[in-house]
């Protein structure tokens, strides 16, 4: 063993590689148009505070590989009153990050290496041909899809450390580095039902982005985000053109039909838009919604709050792992 | 669908157990600090001791260096000089005083025989050694030739010599009288050299 080798062992750079996932005491949402907060009791699987704080428009602008934060002091503020109301409580945190900010894909294999420092790597690799940026440049994080017979499914996601240094950087009040970092759409998987063999499709509508994932029993089959150019849901009917194109795809490519589609839009719309999508999808539009077990102990205008905002605190909630 | 996804970086063993580590490195380091403090502090107290042993000796020593100047000056006056004028005179003297008419007269006292009589004794300085001429007076030629032989082999005389033999009729025994010689007396010296 050389010193390179001894010193590389010793003495590890910050490292590359993540965690698994932990269920954090104060999560951060933050997407363009708001940051909303929860304070989780992790024992009584409860949201014991929600808040949340409007962002104005080009403050937060998400991208895979450019600064996002226009206005680093309007997001530290928004961040700091939301901690304020919900108590940063010292533990563990955790920060949702809008979804155009991270590259997700379905990564198909024909084995994968038992070891997770060179499945990582490959991973990576197969992540480079995606990102705008170098892969050297991403962190990475995998979950296993599938793996039957001569084929491994992948479920890999890949942020920028730039970008999330920026974040990392609006969070001037907490000491500690976070310990859960997502998408947001990420954090509303746990809420769809279990269990259903056929297809499920989950769209989730944030401040002018829209991801849609096709969930397969206890895997997903695609996965796709789009910047609006409306910022607003409502926009001139794109949205529902998005997810028509999807539903289509599925149908089309995927060969699958869909059994429920599920919409979550934040901030909460006044129109709602579950009859036109319905309408162009031929499908039944059902609203994404907690069991509402996890916001007993809230006010009402917190529970409010946890309903227009806060579904992916309930979906964390939700996440038995 | 469970999510185990998370693209937070987790902290290193090193950072998680920081805190944990943080009291035992503390008082380890403490601990070496309270060591060095000690250690320091006796090496300073035996760098004082030696440093006021060395001013001791730093002093004395200037002390003796003070007197010995004080005698040299002392040396140098004209009293002293006198005085170690004196002084090696009468060290000459007695350096010089290795002569002795009471010993010479033993020396030859010890050489002469019955048949043998001196009647005369002269001595002069020769250099280092002292000239001596006797006059002896002998009964017969033997006896004057044992004493002029005993006289080579004393360790006390050396380059014997006699200046004139002659005899003279006295009565009705032939006696030798009046047979001048020399030699050199080492007194003192002979001794030493084995001679």
């Amino acid at each position: 063993m050389n010193w390179g080798t001894l010193k590389a062992r010793l003495l590890p750079t910050r490292g590359e590689r993540t965690g698994s996932f932990l269920l954090p005491s104060v999560v951060l949402d933050m997407q363009p148009g708001f940051v909303a907060g929860a304070r989780l009791d992790r024992s009584s699987r409860q949201v014991r505070r929600v808040a949340v704080r409007e962002l104005e428009a080009g403050a937060l602008e998400p991208l895979p590989s450019r600064p996002n934060l226009a206005k680093l002091e309007v997001v530290r503020r928004a961040i700091r009153e939301v901690l304020q109301a919900v108590g940063n409580g010292g533990g563990r945190l955790g920060i949702l990050l809008p979804d155009p900010a991270v590259r997700v894909a379905i990564l198909r294999f024909e084995t994968l290496p038992a070891h997770r420092v060179e499945a990582e790597a490959l991973v990576r690799w197969k992540m480079g041909g995606l990102l705008p940026f170098p892969a050297e440049e991403a962190r990475v994080s995998y979950q296993l899809l599938a793996k039957q017979g001569q084929s491994v499914e992948l479920l890999a996601m890949a942020l920028r450390n730039s970008v999330m240094a920026e974040y990392e950087a609006a969070l001037e009040t907490v000491n500690s580095a976070p310990t859960l970092i997502l998408p947001a759409t990420a954090a509303l998987l746990p809420l769809l039902p279990a269990g259903r063999p056929a297809s499920q499709v989950l769209v989730h509508v944030c401040s002018g982005s829209v991801t849609t994932v096709v969930v397969v029993g206890e895997g997903i089959s695609f996965w796709r985000n789009r910047l609006l150019e409306a910022h607003t849901a409502e926009g001139d009917g794109e949205v529902v053109r998005e997810i028509a194109r999807v539903v289509a795809t599925c149908r089309d490519h995927l060969k699958s039909e869909i059994a429920d589609l599920w919409i979550c839009v934040r901030p909460p719309v006044t129109r709602p838009l579950e009859k036109e999508i319905g309408e162009a999808t031929g499908q039944h539009v059902q609203i994404l919604a907690g069991s509402g077990s996890h916001a007993t102990t809230l006010p009402p205008a917190e529970k409010k709050i946890l309903e227009g905002f806060g579904m992916t605190f309930a979906g964390l909630l939700e996440n038995r792992t | 669908m469970k999510v185990v996804l998370n693209l937070a970086i987790p902290p290193r063993a090193r950072e998680r157990y920081a805190l944990y580590w943080a009291i035992p490195a503390t008082l380890l380091g403490a601990t070496g600090l309270v060591f060095l403090l000690v250690f320091t502090l006796r090496s300073y107290r035996e760098y004082q001791a030696a440093q006021k042993s060395a001013a001791e000796q730093q002093a004395l020593e200037n002390t003796v260096h003070t007197q010995e100047m004080a005698l040299r000056r002392q040396l140098d006056e004209p009293e002293s000089r006198r005085l170690l004028n004196d002084v090696q005179f009468v060290n000459e003297l007695i350096e010089a005083r290795q002569f002795s008419v009471t010993g010479l007269a033993a020396d030859i006292a010890d050489l002469i025989p019955d048949e043998v009589r001196l009647t005369g004794l002269a001595m002069a300085p020769q250099g280092q050694d002292l000239a001596v001429r006797f006059v002896i007076t002998g009964k017969s030629e033997v006896a004057v030739e044992g004493f002029l032989s005993d006289l080579e082999d004393s360790p006390h005389f050396k380059d014997v010599a006699i200046i004139n033999q002659g005899f003279e009729q006295t009565g009705t025994t032939s006696e030798l009288e009046n047979v001048p010689c020399t030699a050199r007396y080492l007194a003192g010296r002979s001794e030493g050299s084995g001679e």
